[in-house]
């Protein structure tokens, strides 16, 4: 026990020694420096008046080399910080575009109709339907015409064919199940626009000679009664055949709305007179 | 091989301090390591081991801290002491005993270090948090470290 209590006594007093050595004597500006850059490889983070405390007794040239090092790491956040405003602002730039060229849609006064946004499509129907976040509550009838902007003009989107109260599913035009009646823009023929349930359109029962060209718009026709006239629908991309049975012309277009790229929308509800209403209600 | 083992523990310490502090910082108030590994080693240790490894401990302390160089060195070594010292006299091999040597011990060194900037008129590093609630955290951490030091040691309390 005595040995142990004089080894314990030995070791104390050589340790306490070598403290206060470390206490006493390295005060040099080379042990601080060798001190604060071991710690500061481990601990890398000094704010506030940390560093001024820990930088006191250090050489100039390790001084700034630590604060020049405290100062990329803030700067690089900073750029972080400033790269994510900076992809912020560039979106915000592009809906403020988009909502600048709703507001003059709206301030129109063409069409009476409210704003929906699409909050959902179907995987299974891509180019058929979409979801909007306006419905019965919000005065949104069946057969209510749906616009969207392109180019900053308005163009057919497609018809609301289910209101819900809270929301309303849209056929696009590019859906199967849609039909349009339609006029070339140049020529004046009337046709019927047919979704496919893909990205281009068909339009059919054209006449021999509308002969219809690429790039040559189509829009609604006021015989459509389902649709006001003049809405630019699509463009005609490229010489159709020939329905040999019928003696008519066909065509391929593509249409003037991106199904893909829809985030807003303009629903125009009809004053449809009453006979057509009733007509139109039976229609599937 | 008793040395290689207290050298892994210490470098395992050490470790998990520096990791502790920089990815949980918990305002100042993660648990203090090393002060649980310096009094472990020094309830594991003989009367040499369980001085000189709290004396490295707190060099460790010393050389990561912004304080007196040596500072922490000198009370560890003083822990380690009274370690020694305590072991005559009570059975720290119990968690209850650890944690309570480790309250007294840790409340008594932040005393000194605190006393001993107030001497030579400086203004100590330590937030007053750190002050109030370390001796707590450490009474708290000590007795586990010690476990998982005795765990790695395989080595009787002595």
């Amino acid at each position: 026990m005595n040995r142990e209590k004089d080894l314990a006594n030995y070791a104390l007093a050589f340790f306490a020694v070598a403290s206060f050595l470390l206490l006493l004597f390295p005060s040099t500006p080379l042990m601080h420096s060798a001190r604060l850059l071991f710690g500061y490889s481990l601990y890398p983070v000094l704010q506030g008046s940390r560093i001024d405390y820990r930088l006191r007794n250090v050489p100039d040239n390790i001084a700034r080399l630590v604060r020049a090092d405290q100062e990329n790491l803030r700067l690089a956040a900073e750029l972080a910080e400033a790269e994510l405003a900076a992809g912020r602002a560039a979106h915000l730039e592009a809906e403020n575009a988009r909502l600048a060229a709703m507001i003059s849609l709206s301030r129109e006064g063409r069409w009476r109709g409210s704003w929906a946004r699409v909050i959902s499509k179907s995987p299974r129907d891509w180019f058929g339907t979409v979801f909007i976040d306006k419905g019965s509550d919000h005065g949104v009838r069946v057969h209510a015409t749906v616009l969207a902007l392109s180019g900053g003009r308005p163009v057919l989107a497609g018809r609301v064919f289910e209101v819900h109260p809270g929301f309303s599913k849209v056929m696009l035009v590019t859906s199967e199940l849609s039909s349009v009646v339609c006029r070339l823009k140049g020529s004046g023929h009337e046709g019927m626009l047919e979704g496919r349930g893909a990205r281009l359109l068909r339009l059919g029962y054209l006449q021999e000679k509308a002969a219809p060209q690429a790039g040559e718009e189509i829009v609604t026709s006021a015989g459509g009664l389902l649709f006001p006239a003049g809405i630019p629908v699509a463009t005609v991309a490229g010489p159709g055949d020939q329905d040999t049975m019928m003696n008519l012309l066909n065509a391929s277009a593509e249409p003037a709305v991106e199904p893909d790229s829809l985030q807003e929308v303009y629903v125009v509800n009809r004053d449809f007179p009453a006979e057509i209403r009733q007509y139109s209600e039976e229609a599937p | 091989m008793t040395f290689l083992k207290d050298a892994a523990f210490f470098l395992v310490m050490s470790a998990a301090h520096w990791w502790l502090h920089w990815s949980f910082p918990m305002g100042g108030l993660s648990p203090n390591l090393l002060f649980a590994a310096a009094l472990s080693s020094a309830i594991l240790g003989g009367p040499v081991r369980g001085i000189a490894w709290p004396f490295l401990f707190g060099l460790y302390a010393d050389i990561l801290g912004a304080g007196l160089a040596g500072s922490w060195a000198l009370l560890y070594t003083l822990i380690g002491y009274a370690v020694q010292v305590m072991k005559r006299h009570f059975d720290l091999g119990g968690p209850f005993s650890q944690a309570a040597a480790a309250l007294v011990l840790s409340l008594m060194s932040l005393a000194a270090y605190q006393f001993a900037y107030m001497a030579i008129g400086g203004i100590s590093p330590l937030p007053v948090r750190s002050i109030l609630l370390e001796p707590a955290i450490s009474a708290l951490t000590a007795p586990l470290v010690f476990h998982a030091a005795r765990r790695a040691c395989w080595r009787p309390c002595r």
